[in-house]
């Protein structure tokens, strides 16, 4: 297994320089130019924003300014924001673990319901439950999340009044996390329950399934023990880039509940063309996704052992 | 677009034909999806303001809540610090309570005291020499002395701030050598006793004092800057009404400013204000809606929905703030470079029924720059009126004679820069276009194009096949009418359209070095009067400062553009 995981980790590394050169490309020839933003109404002085251009190293040459790029980083050092004027890394630190929790408890609810629901799917095909989840499946992937935050806003704290507005971040087992990584995991849900249907409706129909039943297995040792376990490595793999994907920052989710996340970090740094920060940002992001992607490919490894052996 | 198009929007933007006709006879003509969903999203006639309510009076005293409870609780949209020579963001002029400069903009309008009680010049106003207020001191109990008054201004210049504005006090004798870096402190300052400050400028500056009430001008300990580094404003030991007690910047920025106990004038009235930065205006809406905040921004949809009813109309409160949002055109280039030109398409645009049907009446239109309200200004139509027959008439008189002989022209509409929701800007120019369009017989282009800054624009406009229009705004970030001076100026970077005049510029220069106050005045207004004259701007709009606070709020007043110059004079009333 550990040198499966070490030719995984080798290919990441081109890959994420490539991301880091990319981005800093972005920065330096992307729309917009942070320091004019910075000067605000004092915009237009030409010889204040070549004083600014110099202070900040913004005058050297590109390759120069990537390869000091790229040396602070793997110091962990990502520059400082143009426009909040603190380390990147200050505020990346802030929000990784943030978006991490965020993000663990979207997966835990995607995987607990998306599995259970799409279990019961598959095990009532085109009945009537299986109609109403694929509905309710389908409904909650079509509302964006940016509709589907203010309306769960205005209902529980507006017209129900059970909640105060859920702003802000509040630890892991507070019901604030709870609502905002229920509404980011409304999204990925019917992958999970469609995925989950279908992994579980071809097992179902396995010899082996028959056979365990023959043998006199109650149903629901069939289903976890015999279904399950077969159905899940697609489900996996899907759980895993999901998680990864939600790591990386849930923009509108945490704009809409001012969560201090990734997202609500590439959302201030887009609005205010803030470079160091969107660079920043964008390779954790990038390292996070890999990371979590060499993470489903190991349990996926684990799951399926012709994986890891290459056949 | 077609004739039975225009007629169409016309007619719906009127509100003589409602959304379902609408809906249904553009579809019948054949009119893009994304323009009908535009004109409905960004103007439904049931939020159109019936005619923009006055500008909110003072609200009635009450009773004071106990001390304890004198507690403001705000969001803002935008990250924020209490940093003078770099932060321009939203809380600018909070920032200039919180710091105090030598003088300040007070409630009347007027400027008066802040850290210097008095001032005087000699006859050219060539120096100035303030009195400190002996009692004046910092946040952590030291006093503040003519040292501190030198050394932040000569900070302001130096490079090493990071200061966005430089040039501030350019005319202090020294700057070029600070600003070079040959020398620390600007040699134009004499500390004559530690109570007085003698200011020596290279020339006449009637506006001076003006400037050492801007946010450069905002007085700084200089051992908590220096010691503190690049992020000394983490910690920051002021100078004005209210002290830093907590701070955490990020994303989620949070505030907690607290009365300053060694500020020797009127203590504000609040004994606590907790900021915090809410970026979601949903989420603003949510939490004042509940109770949770006092106080929030109000966006051109809700201002429009409370102005003519509902839950929050009677927490709205605004106020004319001297700013221009205007349309303007690019005189570096043909055909925007021939005054007939600009006044054919000036007098070819109905600015108010723009400003009612495409802003909610949020903007009305702007007769001339430096308004009644502000030091010389007034109400005069200046900017040419929407007169169908003269538009047609100054087209004839120009070198083009008439519409199908002017080169191709463009709207460039950029919607950063400005506190109103996307895409509002380009519906105005959308209306703009047809009302030329149907006046003059122009037909132009609209680009929305996001544009981060001015030189963006130009070189999109050099760029661009023919004349341009485009859409920006400016303040006064100086309380003086020279202002507007800079918009307009040849040699000025901030001459965004590129005008250039050479009378007007012999005008602004025999206005900012005039020494008669009324000789002053009238110059200005002059340089006013010309700016309309030659339609340096297609549509200008008036600015608005736009708010809900919760009734409970009092004392305040909207001044010189925002809020936040009366905040001392807030409280939390039970009643």
């Amino acid at each position: 297994m550990l040198p499966f995981i070490l030719r995984r980790i080798l290919t990441f590394i081109p890959v994420l320089v490539l991301l880091a050169f990319l981005t800093f490309i972005l920065s330096y020839y992307g729309p917009g130019d942070p320091l004019r933003v910075m000067m605000g109404e004092n915009w237009a002085d030409e010889a204040a924003y070549q004083q600014l251009r110099h202070s900040y190293g913004l005058d050297r040459p590109l390759l120069v300014q990537f390869i000091d790029y790229c040396r602070d980083m793997l110091r962990g050092d990502f520059g400082r924001s143009y426009i909040q004027r603190v380390e990147v890394s200050e505020l990346l630190w802030k929000a990784i673990p943030v978006s991490a929790q965020l993000a663990l408890m979207a997966i835990i609810i995607v995987a607990v319901v998306g599995i259970g629901l799409g279990i019961i799917s598959a095990l009532f095909r085109n009945q009537w439950p299986d109609i109403a989840i694929g509905t309710v499946g389908v409904l909650l992937h079509s509302i964006p999340p940016f509709v589907l935050a203010p309306i769960v806003l205005v209902a529980l704290v507006l017209k129900l009044g059970i909640i105060s507005t859920p702003s802000g971040w509040h630890g892991f087992f507070s019901y604030q996390t709870v609502i905002a990584a229920s509404c980011l995991a409304a999204y990925p849900l019917l992958a999970i329950i469609r995925q989950t249907r279908a992994g579980v409706g071809d097992v179902l129909s396995q010899d082996y399934v028959r056979t365990a039943r023959a043998k006199g297995v109650s149903e629901y040792g069939v289903i976890m023990r015999h279904v399950l376990r077969n159905a899940m490595a697609p489900v996996a793999t899907s759980l895993g880039l999901t998680f990864g994907a939600l790591l990386g920052g849930a923009i509108f989710i945490e704009s809409a509940f001012n969560i201090p996340g990734m997202g609500t970090l590439f959302f201030t740094g887009l609005r205010n063309t803030d470079y160091p920060l969107l660079t920043g940002a964008t390779m954790v992001s990038g390292f996070w996704i890999m990371f979590s992607s060499i993470l489903v490919d190991v349990i996926y490894g684990i799951l399926d052992p012709r994986v890891r052996t290459g056949k | 677009m077609s004739h039975e198009q225009r007629e169409l929007i016309n007619g719906f933007m009127k509100g003589e034909i409602n959304r379902r006709t609408f809906i249904r006879r553009a579809v019948a003509t054949g009119m893009a999806a994304s323009a009908v969903a535009g004109l409905l999203a960004i103007n439904p006639p049931s939020l159109l303001a019936q005619s923009l309510p006055d500008p909110s009076a003072p609200r009635p005293d009450g009773t004071p809540a106990p001390d304890e409870e004198q507690v403001l609780k705000m969001v803002t949209p935008s990250p924020f610090r209490m940093d003078p020579p770099t932060y321009g963001g939203d809380l600018w002029q909070l920032q200039q309570m919180v710091f105090q400069g030598l003088t300040r903009v007070y409630m009347d309008d007027t400027l008066g005291p802040g850290v210097a009680d008095s001032w005087e010049s000699n006859e050219d106003k060539s120096v100035w020499t303030f009195k400190l207020n002996p009692n004046a001191m910092f946040s952590d109990g030291t006093p503040i002395t003519g040292d501190d008054v030198k050394w932040t201004y000569s900070w302001i210049s130096n490079p090493a701030s990071l200061s966005t504005s430089p040039d501030t006090f350019m005319k202090i004798q020294g700057h070029e050598e600070v600003k070079a870096g040959t020398a620390e402190l600007l040699s134009g300052i004499e500390v004559t006793d530690p109570q007085t400050v003698v200011f020596t400028l290279t020339g006449s500056d009637p506006g001076f004092v003006a400037r050492t009430a801007t946010i450069p001008g905002c007085i700084l300990k200089k051992d908590n800057v220096i010691e503190g580094g690049e992020e000394w404003w983490r910690a920051p030991i002021t100078s004005g009404f209210f002290k830093v007690t907590e701070y955490t910047p990020g994303d989620q920025a949070t505030m907690t400013l607290e009365r300053n106990e060694y500020w020797w004038r009127e203590p504000a009235k609040l004994s606590r204000i907790e900021m915090a930065l809410v970026a979601d205006p949903q989420l603003q809406l949510t939490q004042y809606d509940n109770n949770e905040i006092d106080g929030m921004v109000a966006q051109p949809a809700e201002f429009a929905m409370a102005s003519t009813g509902g839950d929050r109309a009677e927490d709205l409160f605004w106020g004319m703030a001297l700013a221009t949002w205007y349309f303007g055109f690019y005189a570096a280039k043909p055909p925007f470079d021939e005054k007939a030109v600009r006044r054919a398409f000036a007098q070819a645009v109905d600015l108010a029924l723009v400003s009612q049907v495409a802003l909610s009446g949020i903007y009305p239109p702007q007769p001339r720059v430096i308004p009644s309200f502000f030091y010389c200004g007034g109400e005069e139509q200046f900017q040419p009126s929407f007169d169908i027959e003269a538009a047609k008439a100054s087209l004839a008189e120009s070198s083009y004679g008439s519409a199908e002989n002017l080169p191709k022209a463009t709207f460039l509409v950029s919607e950063q820069g400005g506190a109103t929701a996307l895409g509002t800007w380009g519906t105005v120019a959308v209306a703009l276009q047809q009302m030329i369009a149907d006046n003059l017989g122009v037909e132009m282009d609209v680009i929305r194009k996001i544009f981060a800054n001015v030189p963006e624009m130009h070189a999109e406009a050099e760029a661009t096949d023919g004349g341009v229009i485009f859409r920006l705004s400016f303040g006064a970030s100086l309380y003086d009418p020279s202002f507007i001076s800079n918009v307009v100026r040849s040699d000025s970077s901030a001459n965004a359209l590129r005008y250039n005049n050479p009378d007007l510029d012999a005008l602004i220069i025999e206005a900012d070095a005039e020494l008669d106050e009324d000789r002053r005045c009238e110059l200005y207004t002059q340089i006013d009067q010309m700016i309309g004259d030659e339609a340096v701007f297609l549509a200008p709009l008036r600015g608005t400062s736009t708010w809900f606070f919760k009734s409970k709020v009092r004392g305040i007043k909207i001044v010189n553009q925002r809020v936040w110059h009366s905040i001392h004079e807030a409280y939390i009333a039970v009643d």
